[in-house]
């Protein structure tokens, strides 16, 4: 309806005839396009199911911890890097892309696309929660690790692993706001965490990976501790809380 | 006939970009950093940013452009004067945005393809991260990089030397931080006096009291200040009292390590005429008062004994580290177009 109003008027009709050809040639192009429907294999799918215990997660909802505590998220962000799947015939498939900067706001970054092994069921899948030393030591990087996404520190260098901001009223500080920013590659305070987890699943095309961040603010104790912001013994602590997150995930049939 | 002819224009346009899309390639120049003869290996790794003149360019206009802070006043070139051996002059603490004070003088930019830490701390740990320091912090440009990053795209110029340099002419945080690191790697001092001394080139002649301020370099300086970079490029403490009214602990503030404290990086020597304030904190303005508290303090591992006409003649020594052809090198300065 509305597309004809806009046609009618004249000005507009040599637009439309353009648009109309480049949407063929796009069209067309893609028909060529090679590679395009060469793989057989579907590709194997890791999706992040971010929740709080049994609750879907939301921006600005409330929830509340095992401790009593009311909370509400602003940002969870977070690199998964490293990530290889382990599958029942032995192989075991990387994902060739280095990290992925995950948004638990954002829908389209709780997926991961990894190559399929074939006709096999997945039995275990590892990644890194953060950047290792290597990559940390590395200069300016692109994509994902671009220190324009905000996940980069200036002052010393290095990723910031994991970001996680909201507000709680048992927070002693301005706004009640606490910011967690974990991070840091040098020893004694690498705050990168390995996380293995088994999978018993007969899918081959995805897992889910369930991120239940209430068992994370089930360790916090806002009073004492709100803000975290430098790579240190408190970094490490949180890094710890952020494993015990992870768990597989099987999928309601 | 009208529309037609403007449909015409618009296919050929359009054909054209196309044509353009297909088969332009950027074509870039190479401009390798020449390594002078007996010079350590660098420490950057070319292979993953080869030295391009496109590159080059597009870092020197970023660094004198105040687009860089938040009310775009403030450049790079705010505290890294050429001139000075592209360090902030006359000022104890160097002042960013709105007047601000930061809590140390400014560092001197040459021969950065040879340092492995940068900041007085050693907080930076590579010189493509570098740029991100005093674009974040709040005294000195206060902004984000994902900020200028939006800035940049917004600007003609910056979209057609992107393009030169990076064959994109979207500018992303990576690519600006590579091309910072393409101008400031190019920032080499290797044509001072001393150097025609050591390769025994027309203007190297020392005069006695030159030459026997080499040799008290080399007696009581050159653990810490070696040749022919004039730095380990790494973290000691020098003996300097801390001063209370900034409670700077140097490189312990980066590692928390209680045996860094007051540990600071070591800085080159090169062009050090110019570069006065002296120190983290810019606490000396004379070389003379370098040389005093080195003679005077206590705190060093060996004490240094120098009697004043070996002062004179160290200081002397000092002063053939005067690079003019890097002071007044014009490819590094402000960017006339």
């Amino acid at each position: 309806m509305f597309l004809k109003k806009v046609a009618s008027k004249q000005y507009n009709q040599p637009i439309l005839h353009a648009m109309n050809k480049i949407l063929r040639c796009l069209i067309l192009s893609c028909c060529f396009c090679p590679g395009y429907g060469q793989n057989h294999q579907q590709p194997f799918e890791i999706q992040i199911s971010p929740v709080f215990a049994s609750a879907p997660l939301e921006a600005g909802r409330w929830y509340v911890s095992t401790n009593g505590d009311s909370i509400q998220l602003d940002q969870v962000r977070f690199y998964l890097s490293d990530i290889k799947v382990e599958w029942s015939n032995g192989l075991s498939v990387a994902d060739p892309v280095k990290a992925h900067l995950v948004d638990i706001f954002e829908p389209e970054s709780l997926i991961v696309v990894l190559p399929s092994a074939g006709n096999t069921t997945p039995k275990k899948i590892q990644f890194n929660l953060g950047i290792d030393s290597t990559t940390n030591v590395s200069g300016a990087l692109g994509d994902d690790l671009d220190p324009a996404n905000g996940m980069y520190w200036s002052w010393q260098s290095g990723y910031i692993n994991l970001k996680m901001e909201g507000i709680s009223p048992k927070c002693n500080t301005r706004k009640h706001v606490f910011q967690y920013h974990i991070g840091g590659y040098l020893q004694p305070n690498r705050a990168l965490r390995k996380i293995e987890l088994h999978i018993d699943s007969s899918t081959q095309k995805e897992i889910f990976v369930k991120m239940d961040l209430a068992t994370f603010f089930s360790n916090i104790n806002f009073t004492t501790l709100s803000r975290v912001m430098t790579p240190g013994s408190n970094a490490m602590k949180l890094a710890n809380y952020c494993t015990q997150m992870f768990s597989i995930h099987a999928p309601k049939k | 006939m009208h529309q037609k002819n403007k449909y015409i224009i618009f296919s050929v346009l359009m054909a054209i970009s196309l044509l353009i899309c297909a088969f332009g390639e950027v074509s870039t120049s190479p401009m390798p950093l020449p390594i002078p003869p007996g010079w350590p290996k660098p420490a950057y790794d070319f292979s993953k940013n080869p030295l391009t003149k496109e590159g080059f360019e597009l870092g020197r206009h970023l660094f004198y452009d105040p687009l860089l802070s938040r009310d775009q006043t403030i450049s790079c070139a705010s505290c890294h004067l050429q001139a000075t051996g592209f360090t902030h002059v006359d000022h104890e603490l160097s002042h960013g945005i709105d007047d601000k004070l930061g809590t140390r003088n400014s560092m001197t930019l040459m021969n950065l393809a040879w340092s492995k830490h940068f900041m007085w701390d050693g907080g930076v740990n590579h010189l493509d991260v570098q740029p991100l320091a005093p674009l974040n912090s709040p005294v000195e440009m206060d902004e984000s990089l994902e900020n200028v990053v939006k800035k940049l795209k917004s600007r003609l110029k910056y979209r057609t030397s992107f393009f030169n340099a990076f064959g994109d002419s979207l500018a992303t945080g990576q690519k600006v931080l590579l091309a910072f690191s393409q101008f400031l790697l190019q920032l080499q001092s290797s044509n001072s006096k001393y150097d025609k001394h050591i390769r025994n080139e027309e203007g190297g002649d020392f005069t006695a009291q030159e030459s026997n301020g080499l040799r008290l370099f080399r007696l009581h300086c050159a653990s810490c200040h070696p040749e022919p970079l004039f730095t380990t490029n790494s973290f000691a403490k020098n003996g300097l009292p801390i001063d209370t009214t900034l409670n700077d602990f140097g490189r312990m503030q980066i590692t928390q390590n209680p045996q860094d404290s007051l540990k600071f990086k070591v800085p080159t020597l090169r062009n050090i005429q110019f570069t006065f304030p002296y120190m983290h904190d810019g606490r000396f303005k004379k070389l003379r008062e370098v040389l005093n508290h080195y003679s005077t303090t206590t705190q060093l591992p060996q004490p240094i004994v120098l009697s004043a006409e070996e002062k004179v003649d160290l200081i002397a020594f000092l002063l053939t580290l005067t690079d003019p052809e890097f002071l007044f090198d014009k490819r590094f300065g402000f960017p006339r177009e």
